[in-house]
C-alpha cells in the first residue's frame, strides 16, 4: 500500500513535527481579529529557521487547508484553520490522554519504590556492624 | 474475491519528556508494571495487561475463558528490551484495523533521577467512526495544538 503524499490531507500533513510547529504559532496568535494573521517574516523570526524552509511547510498547509492566506499590500499573511485539524486530533487524543496518564502513574510508582529503597537503605546503615 | 479503492494511510506521533526523581533500574520497573498488571484507564478503571519481558514477549490483554475459549487481546510485540534503558513495542495496540504502531521508553540517568523520553508512533487507516463526522468542526484542535507547541518551545 503507498504511503500517501505529504499534500494528500490535512493528517499526512500535520504528521511532521516543523509544520506542527508553525501551526502552533499560528493558534497562538490566533484571537480571532486581523492580528492573528502573520507573515513569513513573523514565522522566521519566531522559529529560527531559513525563510525557504518556512516558505516550503506553509505551501504544504495551505494546500491541505490547514492555514489560509490574504494578501495585505506587500504581505501574504497567513491564519490557521482549526476546522481542518480535526481528523488528526480525534485520532491522536485518545492516545495521548492514555500515554500522559500511563507517564504520570510510572513517575508516581518510580519515586514511590525510591523512597522506599531509601529508607531502606538507611536502615541498613543505622545497624550496628 | 472483493476489491476495494486503495486506502490512503494515517501517521502520527505523540512524542512525551517527562522527569522521574527515581534511578533508572527502579524507573524501568515501574514501567513494566505500568505495562502489566498495574495498568489503569485515564478514567480510573484497573485495565491489567501481562507483558513478557523478553525479545518477541507479547503484551497482551488476558480475559481468561469463557465456555471453554479463550478471550483476549494481544496488544504487541517485545521488539526491543535493554534493561535499564530501552524499551520498544510494536504491534497493533487496541486498534481493530491493519495498524502498524511503535512505542518507545528510552531512560537517560540524570542528577538525582531519570529522564524518561516517550514516543508512539503509528500508522494506519482512518478509523472509521472518525472519517464519518471529519467535515464537522472541532474548536478544541486549536487548543490543542497550541499546548504541542508551547510544549515544544519550553524545550
Amino acid at each position: 500500500m503507498p504511503r500517501s503524499p505529504t499534500t494528500a490531507d490535512a493528517f499526512t500533513a500535520i504528521a511532521e513535527t516543523r509544520r506542527r510547529e508553525i501551526l502552533g504559532l499560528l493558534a497562538e496568535a490566533d484571537n480571532g481579529d486581523d492580528i492573528c494573521q502573520r507573515d513569513v517574516s513573523w514565522l522566521v523570526e519566531k522559529l529560527g529557521w531559513p525563510q525557504p524552509q518556512v516558505s516550503k511547510h506553509l505551501r504544504v498547509l495551505l494546500k491541505v487547508g490547514l492555514v489560509t492566506v490574504e494578501r495585505k499590500g506587500k504581505h501574504r499573511m497567513y491564519r490557521m484553520n482549526g476546522i481542518k485539524l480535526r481528523p488528526v486530533f480525534d485520532w491522536v487524543k485518545s492516545y495521548e490522554r492514555f500515554w500522559e496518564h500511563q507517564l504520570l502513574r510510572i513517575k508516581d510508582r518510580a519515586e514511590k519504590l525510591q523512597r522506599e529503597a531509601d529508607i531502606k537503605n538507611q536502615s541498613y546503615k543505622k545497624e550496628p556492624s | 474475491m472483493s476489491t476495494t479503492e486503495t486506502p490512503v494511510l494515517r501517521s502520527f506521533e505523540i512524542k512525551k519528556d517527562i522527569f522521574i526523581a527515581a534511578s533508572p533500574e527502579i524507573a524501568f520497573q515501574a514501567i513494566l508494571e505500568e505495562l502489566g498488571p498495574g495498568s489503569v484507564m485515564p478514567d480510573g478503571k484497573p485495565f491489567p495487561m501481562k507483558i513478557e519481558p523478553w525479545p518477541g514477549g507479547r503484551w497482551y490483554r488476558d480475559l481468561g475463558e469463557t465456555g471453554g475459549y479463550a478471550y483476549g487481546h494481544l496488544w504487541g510485540h517485545v521488539q526491543v528490551i535493554k534493561a535499564p534503558t530501552l524499551l520498544e513495542l510494536t504491534g497493533p495496540m487496541p486498534m481493530s484495523f491493519p495498524a502498524i504502531n511503535h512505542v518507545q521508553y528510552r531512560l537517560k540517568a540524570e542528577d538525582n533521577g531519570t529522564r524518561l523520553l516517550f514516543a508512539h508512533r503509528a500508522m494506519g487507516p482512518l478509523p472509521e467512526d472518525l472519517q464519518a463526522g471529519m467535515d464537522k468542526g472541532w474548536g478544541h484542535a486549536v487548543g490543542r495544538i497550541k499546548q504541542v507547541a508551547e510544549a515544544k518551545t519550553a524545550k
